[in-house]
C-alpha cells in the first residue's frame, strides 16, 4: 500500500511519494508537476481542475474559482454557475484530481496520504483539510505542516546539522518555523505564522492601488475586467526586478497606460513585508535563541521568489536566505517523505520528527473583577509545547448549586476569551453542591496531526465526557457528510485524454479575448481548424495539430504582455 | 526518576552527550507510538539541556566574565541581545560588534529615529501633510521600520504628532478631526497603530484619539473572501446572532405575567369575534354553537399562537413584549421546538379540564382556580416553568439593573 504527499497549496498544488531511489514528484495528466488550485465547471456540469481551469478564470470567472484555501474552515461558500460550493468541496475536487493523477503514475489505487497545512492553520482548517480529503475518497495517515515538511526535504538534502529558520511564503499564508537537525532527529523549537499574508495578497494591493489612482471601486469593473487586471498584475509581479513594464490596462471606462516600477511595487508591499516580521520575531523569542545561532534562513513557497521579500529578509538577518531546492515543490517533496516515514520505509529508518502546537489552547473562566469584560482566557495547552502533548487543568463551580459546567474552547493569545478564536464547547452535568465545592477536570489532547480532543471529567462521580456538542464552522455531521459525498460523486470529471486540448482551446479563447482587429481574427482562424480536427478524432492529427497550436499561440503570447 | 537516568547518561554529561543519549532513545521510543514516553523523555532531555548549560556557564566564567557562551544553542539570550538583533544598515554581522560600536551604532539610530520624526512634523504642521497621503509615501521606503524597537517609538511619536496637530484645530466639541482618512488609514498599514490602542491612547486627549481609531476601523474590512477570485458570487457565513445575555436575571412577578395573559386571552376574542363576523362565516356555524365553542378556540389559539410567538425571535408574545417581558430556557437561551411545545402542552391541561369537566363531577372552576393560586405562590415561577425548565423572565427591568451597575 502506498501513501501519497499531498501539497495542497492556495495557487498551486503538488503531489509525491516515496520510492526506493527517494522521492518522486508525480506529473499530473499533462505532464506538469505543479496543479494549480483552480476548479471550473464546463457548460455541461463537468468538473475542470487545474492548468485548463486556470485559462477559464478569465472568459467564464463565473463558473471558475482560485485562491479558496482562504476560506478552509470557514461557511463562505462560493457559487459557480448555479451550484454553490464550500472550500472544502473544492479542495476535495483538487484533491481527487491530484488523487487520480497519482493512480495513473503508480498504476494501482491509493486511498491514504499525507497532507501539508500551513503551521498556523488553526483547529477548524485542519478538519476541514481532513474532511476534504475524505470527501475525495483519500484517508488521511498525517496533516504535516508545510514549515516542517519542507525542512524535512532540506534535511534529507543536504544531510547538515544544525539550526534552521524557515520562511515558508505561499499563496495565501506565511509560516515560519525554527528547527534542529542532529542525528537524524528533526526538532520544531517554535512556529508563528500569518494566515492572511501571502502572493495573492501582493496582487491584491497593487490591483487595489491600481484602482485607487484611477478613482475606481472593486465593484465597478466587470469580473471579466477585473480578472484580466489581476492576470496583469500577476504577471508584472513575476516579471519585476528587470525594467520598468509598461502596460495596457482596460478599466472599462478608460483605456489607461501604466507603468510598473520596482519602486512603485516596493511602496505598496511594504505593509506586508511588515507584517511577516511579527511572526518570525515571535518564533525566535519563543524558542529563547539568540538570532546569531541560526546556521541558515531558509526560503520555501513560490512567493519567495519577490526580489524584495529576499533582499528585506536579507537585511534583518544580514546574511543572504538561502533557496536550494524549488520553493514551489519542497513542500510535496517533504510531505512525501513524511509518507515514507509513515510506511516505516528502511531507507528512514533512522529519521524522526518532533513538532510543536503553534498556538495556545485554553478555556474560558469567570472574570469576577470586571464581569462586562468577558471571560478570561485559561490556557491548557502553550503555544510552542513539543507535541503529541495531552495536559489536564482542574476548575470549579462558580455558583451555588450549579447544574452544569459549560466548556467553551479557545484557541489564541488573547487574555479576554471574546478575542480568541471559538473552536466549540461541552456541557456535562454535576451534582449539585455549594460553589467550588464541586471540580472538574478538563484534559486537553493535541496529537501530531495538529489536531485537539477534549475530554472533561467531574471528580465527584468520575464521569467522562468528551463530545463537543456545538458544530463548529466548516464542520459536517455524518448525515451531511453523506449528502456531500453523493453531490461531489455525481459531479464528473472531464475525460482525461481530452484535457491537455482543452485547456489549449482555453487559451486561445483566452487570447481572443484580449486581442483586437486582425490579431483576432488569426486566432479564431487557429481555433476553428483546430476544433475541426478534435472533431475528426484521429489522435495522430490531433497530437500533430495541438504541437501547431501550441507553437502559434506561444508566438502570439511572446509578442503581448503575457 | 532523573532526567540522566531517563537519558541513560551521566549527570556529568555535556550538551553533545545529552543530545546524542535523546536521538538515539527517541528513535527507539517514537513520538506516535508512545506519547506519554515522549513527553518524559523530552522533558528529561530540555531539564538535562539547560542544566548542563548553567554548568558549562558557571565553568566558563571562571576563565572569562566577558566572553559568552556560544556553544550551546539553548542558552537563554539576554534582553539587550534581542533587542539590538536588527540591522537594517549595517553590513557586518551583529555578533561581531564589539560593545563599543553596538554603542556608536544605537547613538546613530536615535540619531536618525530623530531626524525622521522631524521630517513628518514640518510634514505635518507646514506641508499639508494631514490631508495628502502621496507625501508620507517616503515612509514606506524607510530600513528604520524593519528595526522592531524603533519601529515601535517611530509608530508613537507620530501618533503623538497627529494627536497633538488635532488638538489645537479641533473645531469645539463636534469631534471632526482634521484629517484625511486616507492619511491615518496609510499611517496605520505601516504602523501597526490598531494593535497598540491602550498603550498609545494612555495620557492623551481622549476625543482625538477616539476619532482617530473609528477612522481607522471604519476603513475597509478584510474578509476571508477577498482573496477568493472568480465565481458567481460567494455567499458570505451565516453568522448566528447570539442572543445577548446579561449576568443576573429578575424573574416576571405573578401579577405581570397574569396582566400580559389576560390582554394576549382578550385580543384573540377580539380577532377571533371579528372573524367571525365575516358574512360567510356566521352563516355556517349557528349561534349557540358558536358561543359553546368560543372559549375553547379562543383559548387553544392562544396555546399555539404564544407557543409560535415565544419560540420566534421575539421571545415573547405581543402583551409580553410591550411589558418587558421574555421567554426562556434554563440557560437563559431562546426556546428549542421541543420547550415551547411542551409548554403548549402544560397550558393545555386548562381548557381540558374544562373539555372533560363532567368527569371532575362539577370541580373543574376549582381545580382551575386553584391551580392558577398556587402560581401566585411559586416565586413567579409557574407549575409549567418548572415542568418544562423554562423561565418568564422580566428582561427590560434585567437590563436596566445591568446598565446601572
Amino acid at each position: 500500500m502506498t501513501i501519497i504527499g499531498i501539497d495542497l497549496g492556495t495557487t498551486n498544488s503538488a503531489c509525491g511519494v516515496w520510492t526506493e531511489e527517494g522521492v518522486k514528484l508525480i506529473p499530473n495528466r499533462l505532464g506538469d508537476v505543479l496543479t494549480p488550485s483552480v476548479v471550473s465547471l464546463d457548460k455541461n456540469g463537468e468538473v475542470i481542475v487545474g492548468r485548463a481551469a486556470r485559462q477559464r478564470l478569465i472568459n467564464h470567472s463565473d463558473r471558475t474559482v482560485a485562491a479558496f484555501k482562504r476560506l478552509m474552515g470557514t461557511d463562505h461558500k462560493v457559487k459557480l454557475a448555479n451550484r454553490a460550493f464550500t472550500a472544502t468541496e473544492l479542495s476535495s475536487l483538487v484533491l481527487r484530481s491530484l488523487k487520480e493523477d497519482a493512480e495513473t503514475f503508480l498504476g494501482e489505487p491509493v486511498t491514504d496520504a499525507v497532507i501539508s497545512v500551513p503551521a498556523y492553520f488553526n483547529d477548524n482548517q485542519r478538519h476541514a483539510t481532513k474532511l476534504a480529503a475524505e470527501l475525495a475518497g483519500l484517508k488521511v495517515e498525517r496533516l504535516i505542516n508545510e514549515p516542517t515538511a519542507a525542512a524535512i526535504a532540506y534535511g534529507l538534502h543536504q544531510k547538515q546539522e544544525g539550526m534552521f529558520l524557515i520562511l515558508d511564503l505561499g499563496g495565501g499564508t506565511f509560516d515560519v518555523s525554527l528547527l534542529e537537525f542532529f542525528d537524524g532527529i528533526m526538532e520544531v523549537h517554535a512556529s508563528a505564522g500569518d494566515n492572511f499574508l501571502g502572493g495573492e495578497d501582493f496582487v491584491d494591493a497593487m490591483v487595489d492601488d491600481v484602482l485607487r489612482q484611477n478613482g475606481l471601486k472593486r465593484d465597478q469593473l466587470k469580473p471579466l475586467l477585473l480578472q484580466n487586471l489581476y492576470l496583469q498584475m500577476e504577471g508584472a509581479k513575476r516579471k519585476l526586478g528587470g525594467e520598468n513594464q509598461l502596460l495596457n490596462l482596460d478599466l472599462g471606462t478608460q483605456q489607461v497606460d501604466f507603468t510598473v516600477t520596482a519602486d512603485w511595487f516596493a511602496r505598496i508591499s511594504t505593509p506586508l513585508l511588515l507584517r511577516a516580521k511579527h511572526p518570525i520575531e515571535r518564533a525566535i523569542r519563543d524558542a529563547g535563541l539568540h538570532p546569531n545561532k541560526i546556521d541558515d534562513v531558509v526560503l520555501v513557497g513560490g512567493s519567495t521568489r519577490l526580489g524584495i521579500f529576499r533582499s528585506t529578509i536579507g537585511k534583518m538577518f544580514s546574511r543572504l536566505p538561502s533557496c536550494h531546492l524549488d520553493p514551489d515543490t519542497v513542500v510535496a517533496m517533504g510531505a512525501a517523505i513524511q509518507a515514507g516515514l509513515m510506511m516505516r520505509n528502511e531507507a528512514l529508518d533512522d529519521v524522526v520528527l518532533t513538532d510543536v502546537c503553534p498556538y495556545t489552547l485554553g478555556t474560558g473562566v469567570l472574570n469576577h473583577d470586571n464581569p462586562r469584560q468577558g471571560d478570561y482566557f485559561l490556557p491548557i495547552i502553550e503555544r510552542n509545547c513539543v507535541v503529541p502533548v495531552s495536559i489536564v487543568k482542574q476548575v470549579y463551580t462558580a455558583h451555588d448549586n450549579q447544574a452544569e459546567v459549560t466548556v467553551k474552547v479557545y484557541q489564541g493569545e488573547h487574555r479576554l476569551v471574546e478575542k480568541n478564536v471559538y473552536l466549540g464547547e461541552l456541557t456535562v452535568p454535576v451534582p449539585a453542591a455549594p460553589k467550588g465545592h464541586e471540580a472538574i477536570d478538563i484534559r486537553y489532547s493535541y496529537d501530531m496531526n495538529g489536531l485537539l480532543e477534549v475530554d472533561v471529567t467531574v471528580i465527584s462521580n468520575q464521569k467522562t465526557f468528551n463530545h463537543l456538542i456545538e458544530h463548529t464552522p466548516g464542520a459536517l455531521s455524518d448525515a451531511d457528510k453523506k449528502k456531500a459525498l453523493e453531490k461531489l460523486g455525481a459531479l464528473k470529471f472531464h475525460p482525461r485524454d481530452g484535457e491537455e486540448n482543452r485547456a489549449l482551446l482555453a487559451r486561445g479563447e483566452r487570447l481572443y479575448e484580449s486581442s483586437l482587429g486582425e490579431r483576432r481574427e488569426y486566432i479564431a482562424h487557429i481555433i476553428q481548424q483546430f476544433e475541426k480536427v478534435l472533431e475528426g478524432q484521429h489522435p495522430a492529427e490531433i497530437a500533430k495539430a495541438r504541437k501547431q497550436v501550441a507553437d502559434a499561440l506561444a508566438q502570439l503570447e511572446s509578442e503581448d504582455w503575457f | 526518576m532523573s532526567p540522566w537516568a531517563i537519558l541513560q547518561i551521566d549527570a556529568s554529561a555535556d550538551s553533545s552527550t545529552i543530545k546524542r543519549a535523546y536521538a538515539r532513545l527517541l528513535k527507539l521510543n517514537r513520538p506516535d507510538d508512545d506519547p506519554e514516553g515522549f513527553q518524559r523523555l523530552h522533558q528529561a532531555y530540555k531539564t538535562a539541556l539547560s542544566q548542563a548549560s548553567r554548568h558549562s556557564a558557571l565553568s566558563t566564567a571562571d576563565v572569562s566574565a566577558a566572553v559568552p557562551d556560544n556553544t550551546d544553542s539553548t542558552a537563554k539570550p539576554s534582553p539587550e541581545h534581542l533587542v539590538s538583533w536588527h540591522y537594517a544598515f549595517t553590513e557586518e554581522s551583529p555578533s561581531l560588534q564589539a560593545p563599543s560600536s553596538q554603542q556608536h551604532e544605537d547613538t546613530q539610530r536615535q540619531a536618525a529615529l530623530q531626524d525622521l520624526i522631524e521630517q513628518c512634523r514640518t510634514l505635518i504642521h507646514e506641508q499639508n501633510g494631514l490631508f495628502n497621503v502621496q507625501a508620507w509615501h517616503f515612509l514606506s521606503r524607510e530600513p528604520l521600520l524593519l528595526d522592531p524597537d524603533l519601529h515601535e517609538q517611530l509608530s508613537h511619536q507620530i501618533f503623538t504628532l497627529l494627536v497633538e496637530s488635532q488638538d489645537d484645530s479641533l473645531l469645539g466639541d463636534s469631534g471632526l478631526i482634521d484629517v484625511e482618512a486616507d492619511v491615518v488609514r496609510y499611517l496605520n498599514s505601516l504602523l501597526f497603530w490598531d494593535t497598540q490602542k491602550w498603550q498609545l491612547c494612555h495620557g492623551k486627549p481622549e476625543q482625538a484619539c477616539e476619532t482617530i481609531f473609528s477612522i481607522i476601523e471604519s476603513g475597509p474590512a478584510t474578509s476571508p473572501s477577498r482573496a477568493v477570485r472568480g465565481g458567481k458570487s460567494i455567499i458570505p457565513e451565516k453568522i448566528k446572532k447570539k442572543a445577548k445575555k446579561l449576568h443576573y436575571y429578575y424573574f416576571s412577578t405573578p401579577r405581570m405575567r397574569g396582566f400580559a395573559a389576560l390582554l394576549d386571552l382578550f385580543s384573540i376574542l377580539l380577532l377571533v369575534d371579528a372573524i367571525y363576523r365575516i358574512p360567510l362565516l356566521s352563516n355556517y356555524f349557528s349561534q349557540p354553537f358558536w358561543t359553546d365553542a368560543k372559549i375553547y378556540i379562543v383559548l387553544f389559539g392562544y396555546i399555539v399562537l404564544a407557543s409560535l410567538f415565544e419560540k420566534s425571535r421575539l421571545q415573547a408574545t405581543p402583551w409580553k413584549l410591550v411589558l418587558g417581558l421574555k421567554v426562556m430556557d434554563h440557560r437563559f437561551d431562546p426556546l428549542s421546538w421541543k420547550k415551547a411545545g411542551l409548554r403548549a402542552v402544560c397550558m393545555s391541561s386548562i381548557p381540558l379540564v374544562f373539555i372533560f369537566s363532567e368527569l371532575m363531577m362539577g370541580y373543574a372552576p376549582l381545580i382551575v382556580f386553584g391551580l392558577l393560586f398556587a402560581n401566585g405562590f411559586l416565586d413567579g415561577n409557574f407549575i409549567q416553568d418548572r415542568l418544562t425548565k423554562t423561565h418568564v423572565v422580566n428582561w427590560r427591568l434585567s437590563n436596566e439593573r445591568q446598565e446601572q451597575r
